[in-house]
């Protein structure tokens, strides 16, 4: 936790980092408050239509203007933050839950059993990450809790492999074997003293990769496969305004810009993190291209 | 050093080779003429499937009608047949005789005649596969040539045996010269589809096959030789006609626009209705627009409570917004539908329409005993990827929502979708509520909406599980007197269509209309599609400037 | 630890069992999905026979093993099977494909690495200072643009608003035909420089423009942001600095011994990105209507043509890891450090 605090405060204080901070506490904020401060929240959440109102070009009463439906785009990016937060974090903590799972057990049991788990997950890397997932969600069908299975599916073998590493070097340390003289059962080493220690790499790599989950969604939505309308999803939005987007621009752009601009803010503080951290974990870090 | 030393030797090695490859070819290969041949590209948004004529169904209808042609064609807005290989023909015996007489000028490609054995062959191997459109000659019981250029069809039963060789599918003619020129053993032999699917036509139409890449492009070659070139009394030809016909798959309709705004290609199928008014302004642009017989439909499980209700069903179908639907899912580009055969068909009537009325629907639910809607979430589904769909969905499950009625919009592929409707027969419950589909038809008649849509037999397009045996009965009479007696079948027809107007099963929802964007270099579209004949452009009816 | 001849095998037949996994899994995933294949096969208004008939060609009546078996037998004898959606073999399908894409990826490559190690290197030489900012933050901007985002607004602005580039395809059909163009290995911009064609390699040079530089923009700043990194890190270390006391001029200790050692990495993360590239690839030929494996595999997709997709991801899985082993050994030769 120290680390963390310690972290932020050097954050602060260049310029940029503290942009990518401002932007992500931002997105964050707006994300859980959205459905309370939107001014037409039939239009966000999609329940009416207007026929007369249909591709009305940015203005002040409509400053993203309106859609084929008539709806008003503001609303609706405003709404999108908050199931762009849903997503991003649902993808990460279970692609965490089930990749520190089996980094923990590989790491720890060793032998066979890493063999075969790290086997398992190599499969997984014989794919570029999104194909996987845009073929698991174009299985499993559209639907919010399926892009976020999808994803998680896709992720989770980074994690693993992260903590695989992490537990494989701690676990020769000294206290390590301590625990076990005294005759502590395995289980509880590995959850009460290896994990705690193998999991800062790993929660930091997640929480910065939740603009990448963010981005991912909005591929998959864009493809058809992720959420169904008439949910906000920025990628969603997207595609529905390529179709008219010859007629009407701001349909598919503005959802555009606030993905830019989210994804920008994470990647701005995860950059500034990654020189503060550890430089060894950085480089192990940067040589994974994440 | 070493290392770098044997780097660049092989660079200098690789450039030599490129360098030996580079002049022989421009040595070996002579520059072509630069003849000027004037063609013109039809962007297509949908890649072709297959090239055999007896066993399309879909795509390639866009070339094969042109390569290839059927016996009579039918312009549908006229009610009139054009002889095409066939010059005349009467029927007798009750509708289940007819005969053809063929004209005699008319050639294949590959210069033998068209005469009535190659009729017979086409025919009998295209009923033989059994695939695609080959139902469409379930009544002919035999086919006999009495001589060379007249064909006999014997009937099973009466049919409109005219609309049928006038088919969209199913119905062209080929040269029996293929078993020769596939090596085949027999008609159905499967080396005759393998020869048509590497690139080869045994065609007798204006336009030949030159390059066949079903993924990206076909290219098709005027035929010089063909018999309407030269025969005044013809109406469907140009003398501007283009040499080459290009169809260009673009699968996406933003792109078209832009290639067709740009002239890198000439005709677009499919643009953004969004930008039609734009389009419809600008000076180097064309837009045609006419009507199709395709229609999109929502059917109700008539076997799934509180869907059996009839009251129910009508206050669904006076819930719905159709004008509203019209403007917004298709930009105003379709007409409301008024009852399941589309507007300009021989057999539509304009007396079927629903009016949009929510205190009436209201008042049908209450009566049904729902004052307050449905209490449980109905499941429409649709074909995912199809935009108009999409959006009548989502304006359906809108506007059901005020009067208490929650539906679960879901898009799915298409065999998922109709695998599941499929389960509707033997067990309702497991089924969808609400069905949308595209219908058109494969010939030109009531009968295939009716029947495949309507009729207890019909399993597979009958998603309404609607059981009705006086409405099969009264198109089966219908069906029946229709190549014999037309205005008693029309009679039928009608009565059919009241039935099932009053019991709605089914609520057609729109009737589409066809937007074709051209340059300003080609003329004459608007004759050279016909609703008949879905997406076909025939380029020998354009009018092109170099 | 220096490439030994027993690495490579095993690392060889690690890949192989890997991909025959994958294979098997996604065989069992498609043929357990409750879809109806041969609706696809029968066509648009099939009746019950022909639908039936469908079921038996495509030996869906069988025992899910017994159509595995089928399966393996065919592919191990170069029968990839045929695509229920074009009917035409799916390795002809796919041969016509990959070429196109993968002349997009290079192209989007080549220019990623000619603007993005320079870029890098200038950036860390100038750390710290105004410019070095300016390039972190555009560097950043790449890196976080939705690819299929950026794609249709780069396609709107030069293709429809400014009309300078075409809007999609490939190449131009009319000129094609005109100047009597062949594909020969399916590489465009070669096939037209072997023949003599400057007309159509200018054709498909304004054509790829657009959708490679849209490509190129993710691992453009990710090399740049890479290079710039290690070359800090490296530009740090003492041996760097004792040389330059020695007073040997700049450029000589830049090129020669720090890119070197930050080139490792940097290939390893291109080699990474690849990855993201692929289906970076898949969008925007989606978004360019490019004919490559992208648009294939979304059609595909989109109407669960398993052969089809199957034989896809077998190719694409090959690719990624062989390229992933192609990076590791590259890695290793250059930096003998590197442990594999």
């Amino acid at each position: 936790m120290s680390e963390i605090s310690e972290i932020l405060k050097l954050v602060k204080k260049d310029i940029i980092s503290f942009i990518g901070l401002i932007i992500v506490v931002g997105f964050i904020t707006l994300g859980i408050i959205a459905p309370y401060i939107l001014t037409r929240p039939n239009d966000a959440w999609g329940n009416t239509y207007d026929v007369t109102k249909a591709y009305l070009p940015p203005s002040l009463s409509h400053p993203f203007g309106t859609d084929e439906y008539g709806r008003d785009m503001f609303n609706r990016v405003l709404l999108g933050t908050r199931f762009s937060l849903i997503i991003a974090t649902g993808v990460v903590g279970v692609a965490l839950l089930i990749g520190i799972l089996i980094g923990l057990i590989a790491g720890y049991a060793g032998g066979r059993i890493a063999t075969l788990l790290m086997r398992i997950t190599d499969m997984f890397f014989a794919f570029p990450p999104l194909l996987l997932a845009i073929a698991l969600a174009a299985t499993l069908g559209r639907g919010l809790i399926n892009v976020i299975i999808a994803l998680a599916i896709a992720w989770w073998p980074w994690y693993a492999r992260l903590v695989f590493i992490q537990v494989n070097s701690i676990k020769t340390l000294p206290f390590i074997d301590g625990a076990k003289v005294i005759g502590l059962s395995n289980t509880r080493i590995m959850f009460k003293y290896i994990l705690p220690n193998s999991l800062t790499p790993v929660t930091v790599q997640a929480s910065l990769d939740m603009g990448s989950a963010v981005l991912e969604a909005a591929a998959l939505s864009f493809l058809g496969i992720g959420v169904p309308p008439p949910i906000p999803e920025w990628g969603l939005l997207i595609s529905q305004g390529w179709q008219s987007i010859n007629r009407a621009w701001w349909i598919s752009i503005f959802p555009g810009l606030a993905l830019v601009i989210i994804v920008i803010g994470f990647n701005l503080l995860s950059d500034a993190i990654r020189e503060i951290m550890d430089p060894k974990l950085k480089r192990l870090l940067i040589i994974k291209g994440i | 050093m070493k290392r770098t030393t044997l780097f660049i030797g092989i660079i200098i090695a690789v450039i030599v080779v490129a360098g030996i490859i580079g002049i022989y070819y421009s040595f070996m290969k002579p520059t072509p003429p630069a003849t000027k041949k004037i063609s013109v590209t039809y962007a297509s948004l949908s890649e072709m499937t297959t090239a055999d004529p007896s066993t399309d169904f879909s795509n390639s209808i866009l070339w094969m009608a042109v390569v290839y042609e059927p016996l009579l064609t039918y312009d549908p807005l006229k009610d009139k047949f054009i002889p095409t290989l066939a010059q005349s023909y009467e029927s007798s015996n009750n509708g289940t005789v007819w005969t053809f007489h063929l004209r005699t000028n008319a050639k294949f490609h590959d210069g033998a005649p068209v005469n009535a054995f190659a009729v017979k062959f086409s025919i009998e191997r295209t009923m033989a596969l059994g695939q695609g459109a080959a139902f469409i000659w379930s009544p002919v019981d035999r086919i006999e040539t009495p001589d060379n250029y007249t064909v006999v069809f014997y009937l099973k039963y009466p049919a409109p045996l005219d609309k049928i060789v006038a088919s969209s599918y199913g119905a062209w003619i080929f040269s029996p010269e293929v078993i020769k020129y596939a090596n085949a053993k027999n008609s159905t032999d499967s080396k005759i589809a393998d020869w048509f699917n590497s690139g080869h036509d045994a065609g007798s139409g204006p336009y030949k096959l030159v390059k066949w890449d079903p993924e990206n492009e076909v290219i098709l070659e005027k035929f010089n030789e063909w018999w309407g070139w030269n025969d005044p009394n013809y109406p469907l030809k140009s003398d501007k006609a283009p040499d080459i016909f290009i169809v260009k798959i673009v699968k996406d309709s933003v792109t078209q626009e832009r290639l067709v705004e740009s002239g890198s290609i000439d005709i677009a199928q499919y643009v953004p209705l969004e930008d039609l008014d734009k389009l419809k302004n600008s000076p180097n642009l064309r837009v045609v627009v006419k009507p199709s017989f395709q229609n999109l439909l929502m059917f109700i499980n008539t076997k799934k409570a509180p869907l059996d209700n009839i009251l129910v069903r009508k206050a669904i179908a006076h819930a719905i917004p159709y004008e509203d639907i019209v403007k917004i899912a298709r930009s105003g580009l379709a007409t409301v539908a008024s009852g399941p055969i589309p507007h300009g068909m021989w057999g539509h009537f304009d007396n079927f329409t629903y009016s949009y009325n929510l205190t009436l629907a209201k008042q049908l639910l209450s009566q049904a005993g729902l004052p307050n809607g449905i209490n449980r979430t109905l499941l429409l589904t649709y074909t995912a990827g199809d935009i108009y769909e999409q959006r009548t969905a989502e304006l359906i499950r809108t506007a059901l929502a005020k009067i208490g009625i929650n539906v679960e919009v879901r898009p799915m592929s298409w065999d998922e979708q109709w695998s599941l409707a499929q389960s509707g027969w033997k067990n309702p419950t497991a089924a969808q509520d609400l069905f949308i589909m595209y219908w058109w038809p494969t010939y030109i008649t009531p009968y295939d909406f009716l029947y495949n849509m309507y009729s207890s037999e019909s399993q597979l397009f009958n998603l309404a599980y609607y059981v009705n045996p006086t409405f099969d009965d009264l198109i089966n009479k219908a069906h029946y007197w229709e190549g014999i007696n037309p205005n008693k079948s029309l009679q039928l027809y009608f009565e059919a269509q009241k039935i099932i107007y009053n019991d709605a099963p089914v609520i057609p929802l729109w009737d589409s209309v066809d937007v074709r964007v051209s340059t300003t270099r080609i003329s004459n579209l608007e004759n050279a599609i016909n609703p008949a004949y879905p997406t076909v452009i025939f380029p020998q009816l354009l009018s092109v400037e170099g | 630890m220096p490439i030994t001849r027993e690495y490579l095998v095993k690392r060889i037949f690690s890949q192989i069992v890997v991909i025959f996994g994958v294979v098997i899994i996604v065989f069992i995933i498609t043929r357990v999905i409750p879809a109806r294949p041969e609706f696809l096969w029968a066509g648009p208004h099939p009746t019950p026979e022909q639908l039936q008939k469908a079921r038996e060609e495509l030996h869906l009546n069988e025992n899910i093993l017994v159509q595995l078996y089928l399966y393996l037998l065919d592919l191990f004898n170069g029968n990839w099977g045929i695509s229920w959606r074009t009917k035409t073999p799916v390795l002809d399908d796919i041969a016509h494909a990959l070429p196109a894409t993968l002349e997009l990826i290079i192209v989007a490559f080549t220019i990623a690495i000619v603007i993005g190690i320079p870029l890098g290197i200038f950036a860390a030489l100038k750390r710290g200072k105004i410019t070095d900012n300016i390039i972190k933050i555009i560097t950043v901007i790449g890196a976080s643009l939705p690819t299929f985002w950026l794609a249709l607004v780069v396609q709107l602005i030069f293709g429809t608003w400014l009309r300078v580039l075409p809007a999609g395809g490939r190449v131009n059909d009319i000129l094609v035909i005109q100047t009597g163009f062949q594909p020969i290995t399916g590489f465009y911009l070669l096939d037209s420089l072997i023949q003599g064609n400057i007309a159509i390699f200018l054709d498909v040079l304004q054509h790829i423009i657009l959708p490679s530089l849209v490509l190129s923009i993710y691992p453009m700043s990710l090399s740049a942001r890479m290079t710039r990194a290690l070359m800090v890190e490296v530009l740090n270390e003492q041996y760097i600095r004792s040389a330059n006391v020695w007073g040997i001029s700049q450029r000589l200790i830049v090129y020669k011994y720090a890119l070197k050692n930050a080139i490792a990495p940097v290939v390893a993360s291109l080699g990474l990105s690849f990855g993201y590239t692929i289906v970076g690839a898949f969008l925007v030929e989606l978004i360019f209507v490019w004919p490559g494996i992208g648009l294939y595999l979304a059609m595909s997709l989109l109407s669960f043509d398993y052969p089809a997709v199957i034989a896809v991801v077998i190719i694409i899985a090959i690719f990624y890891t062989t390229i992933n082993m192609l990076v590791d050994i590259l890695h290793a030769i250059i930096d003998p450090r590197v442990k594999l």
